[in-house]
């Protein structure tokens, strides 16, 4: 296994791209890594940002037992990804302990992104069933949180939530932070906080235009400010660890100052979202238009097995290229190019 | 017989997989990888990566391969002086294996160095850069398990160090600074905030320390080199696959992964520079009039009138005579016989109309303006001063977040 990693280490994205396309040519997929499920679009915070347009839970949202057999049962067969559990808020959701518990009781492990407003109050799940991973959003100081977030608190309780995941057991805390035009130039002020929150890590993510976010394009940061934002990240990981997600694409061989693994788009590849009323999406979008089935109509393995074609066949140019996040991509954001274009020399 | 037989089986079990692809291709069937065909067809990828590069490599008219930059190289226009200053070997070390690598790691949990220097502050123009009165040396991770080894034992000439270094306050000379990085690498301990912290502690002592930036560059050089080989070796710490997936049950934080060290000593072989230290925040210059002397990695390197000159921050220039550099946006710089210049001091240089064009540009970025911002990114040698100036006078202005921030690229 050392020696396959070296060797794929040193062509990574290309190998990415080859390996895709002759699974597609042996009609064979990956298994799924993570598979990621919008528990309910239901939400107590109104973010400017939020990819999933959440607030109001919708009418047809998946009911426990649909959850159990339609999505739990369904990763056991797929060979037992992880189960992360987002939202909207997953723990407005009343049935969370349940789910969690049954998925649990299947070998399941299961992480989870949440705004932290309600974990305290999960602290007995939590440590009955620790996830493998949290990523609480912390979007900047606490005045900038507050504001962003549209609720006073807001920050405190994600400070809280972040305790508490570390007091149960939680084996990775990731501080999120969404980057846009308003909390790029502070990342610096916000360092500190995270640094000292107990987070095991720092994601920083980047906004993207989907969900109620489209409704705010003037959000997305300036190239500058990604530059910035990017310099700052591959200084500070000399003393915390901070790294850039996805949204950012591929900063090409000089990935590893920004990450610890190369970019690589995971959309239909290795990973998948389910819509809160059973749509299956490549990734963190609305957009029904993308999705490859629904639960309800087809078992996830057939969608896993038959759907994302376009993802698996191509590679360049179609969705991803292997250096663009598919996200952005769709959205015409030439991230990589703003980030890490020009940054390499700035002098 | 036997060997016919196995033969034969083989052949057989290879068209069974051959037949049932065939068919599943023309039904259109499609399976799930399974977790031991995955490495299999990773390997695949790779042959085919490989081939495919040999024969990019044997196209008639390819490109020839990029050789990694000769950091030795002298700038244009530069003539040999009377090199080195001072010996200060370049080498990666020898004493860094894995398992000393593993104990590092473990030592000093992840990038935690920092926190036993706590409230280092270099915030005033004039320069006063501290460290928390109260040492907390005592609690730093080397003292877990202190043994009485040859290894533990200069891990406890470290903690002194650490501790003397933090009793002593701000004014440090320079034979101090280099004691403790001594110690550090004696451990052996390399970390990218330890050189930066006594980088900024050096940054009063006149005349400026050659040999100690020197070896801060060495020292800098080989955490690049580590973060470089980590690249090919896979990372020490475990990484959040896309805040998605945790670290399995009983995952030890800090893994060296099997040959990280010679991975790190042959990208130090292949030329890894100081990374950042390199790259960013340095500035942009030419010899305008005389002779200047550049002090690079305890190196001299005599620059005539007209050679491009970068300023990087472990740089040293010097004017046995007087002598001129210019800055296409700053103007000219003088510089009498005998002055040195460094990242630190490189703005006491400016001229009248210099200084105002910082002073103009860290105002409008104070309030706010986003392309005196960008420009300040190219002069941070230059306007450092006035940027800490400024951020510390008014900390709630609009820009005073965005130049903090900016300051983090000059000063780490």
């Amino acid at each position: 296994m050392g020696l396959l990693h070296r060797l794929y280490a040193r062509a990574a994205p290309e190998v990415w791209e080859t390996e895709t396309r002759l699974l597609h040519v042996l009609r064979l997929v990956r298994r799924p890594v993570a598979v990621q499920w919008i528990v309910t679009a239901a939400c107590d915070l109104h973010c400017p940002h939020c990819y999933s347009s959440a607030g109001k839970r919708v009418a047809d949202e998946l009911t426990t037992e649909e959850a159990k057999r339609l999505i739990v049962d369904e990763l056991v067969a797929l060979g037992k990804p992880v189960l992360v559990l987002a939202g909207g808020e997953l723990l407005l959701r009343r049935d969370i302990p349940e789910i969690v518990a049954y998925a649990a009781g299947q070998g399941l492990d299961w992480a989870m992104h949440t705004h932290g407003g309600h974990v305290p109050k999960f602290r007995s799940l939590l440590a009955r069933h620790p996830p493998a991973l949290a990523a609480i959003s912390l979007d900047g100081e606490r005045a900038q949180h507050d504001l962003f977030r549209g609720k006073r608190g807001s920050f405190d309780a994600a400070l809280a939530a972040i305790r508490v995941l570390k007091e149960t057991g939680c084996r990775e805390v990731v501080a999120g932070t969404t980057v846009t035009r308003q909390n790029a130039d502070r990342v610096a002020d916000l360092f500190p906080v995270v640094a000292a929150s107990g987070a095991d890590s720092w994601g920083l993510h980047l906004f993207a235009p989907e969900g109620r976010g489209a409704e705010h394009m003037a959000l997305f940061p300036t190239p500058a400010q990604l530059r910035r934002v990017a310099a700052f990240a591959r200084r500070k990981r000399a003393v915390f660890h901070v790294e850039l997600c996805n949204e950012w694409g591929s900063a090409g061989a000089d990935d590893r100052y920004y990450r610890d693994q190369p970019f690589l788009c995971g959309a239909g590849r290795i990973s998948c979202v389910i819509g809160a009323s059973g749509e299956v999406l490549p990734c963190t979008t609305t957009d029904l238009s993308e999705s490859e089935g629904n639960l309800r109509d087809r078992p996830l393995r057939e969608i896993w097995a038959r759907g994302f074609t376009r993802f698996r066949r191509a590679g360049h140019g179609e969705c991803s290229d292997g250096k663009e996040c598919w996200l952005q991509t769709r959205n015409g954001n030439a991230c990589r190019e703003q980030a890490f274009g020009c940054s390499r020399r700035v002098g | 017989m036997i060997r016919t037989i196995r033969g034969l089986a083989v052949w057989v079990a290879a068209a069974w997989v051959v037949l049932g692809l065939v068919r599943r291709i023309v039904r259109g069937e499609v399976v799930v990888l399974s977790a031991h065909g995955a490495p299999v067809v990773r390997l695949l990828a790779i042959v085919l990566v490989f081939l495919a590069s040999c024969a990019e490599k044997l196209r008639p008219g390819a490109p020839a391969e990029q050789t990694p930059q000769d950091l030795s190289q002298k700038p244009a226009g530069a003539t040999p002086g009377p090199a080195p200053v001072v010996e200060v070997a370049q080498e990666f070390p020898d004493d860094l294996d894995d398992a000393a690598l593993q104990r590092m790691y473990n030592w000093v949990e992840a990038r935690t160095l920092h926190h036993y220097f706590a409230s280092e502050r270099p915030d005033a123009a004039a320069g006063d850069v501290r460290d928390a009165p109260a040492g907390s040396a005592q609690k730093l991770p080397f003292m877990t398990g202190l043994a009485g080894d040859a290894a533990n034992e200069r891990a406890a000439v470290f903690i002194r160090g650490v501790d003397e270094h933090v009793a002593r306050g701000p004014v440090h000379a320079a034979a101090d600074l280099l004691a403790l990085l001594d110690a550090a690498e004696g451990v052996p301990l390399y970390d990218e905030w330890l050189a930066a912290h006594l980088w900024r502690h050096a940054r009063t002592l006149r005349p400026a320390p050659v040999a100690l930036l020197a070896r801060i560059e060495r020292h800098l050089r080989v955490t690049h080199a580590l973060v470089l080989g980590q690249a090919s070796t896979g990372p020490v710490e475990f990484s959040a696959w896309r805040s998605k997936a945790g670290p399995p049950p009983g995952w030890n934080r800090m893994r060296v992964p099997a040959g990280l060290a010679a991975a790190a000593r042959e990208a130090f072989k292949q030329g890894a520079d100081a990374g950042t230290w390199e790259t960013e925040a340095a500035l942009e210059l030419t010899v305008a009039r005389g002779e200047v002397v550049l002090v690079r990695r305890a190196v001299e390197t005599r620059l005539a009138a007209g050679a491009p000159l970068r300023l990087r921050r472990l740089d040293v220039v010097r004017a046995p005579a007087a002598a001129a550099l210019r800055h296409p946006l700053l103007g000219e710089l003088a510089l009498p016989a005998g002055a040195e210049v460094t990242a630190w001091t490189v703005g006491e240089r400016l001229g009248a109309a210099g200084r105002a064009a910082v002073q103009a540009r860290v105002s409008a970025a104070l309030a706010g303006d986003a392309a005196a911002l960008t420009e300040l990114e190219g002069l941070l040698p230059a306007a450092h001063a006035e940027l800490r100036a400024a951020a510390g006078s008014k900390p709630s202005a609009p820009g005073a977040a965005a130049l903090r921030m900016l300051l983090v690229g000059f000063d780490e």
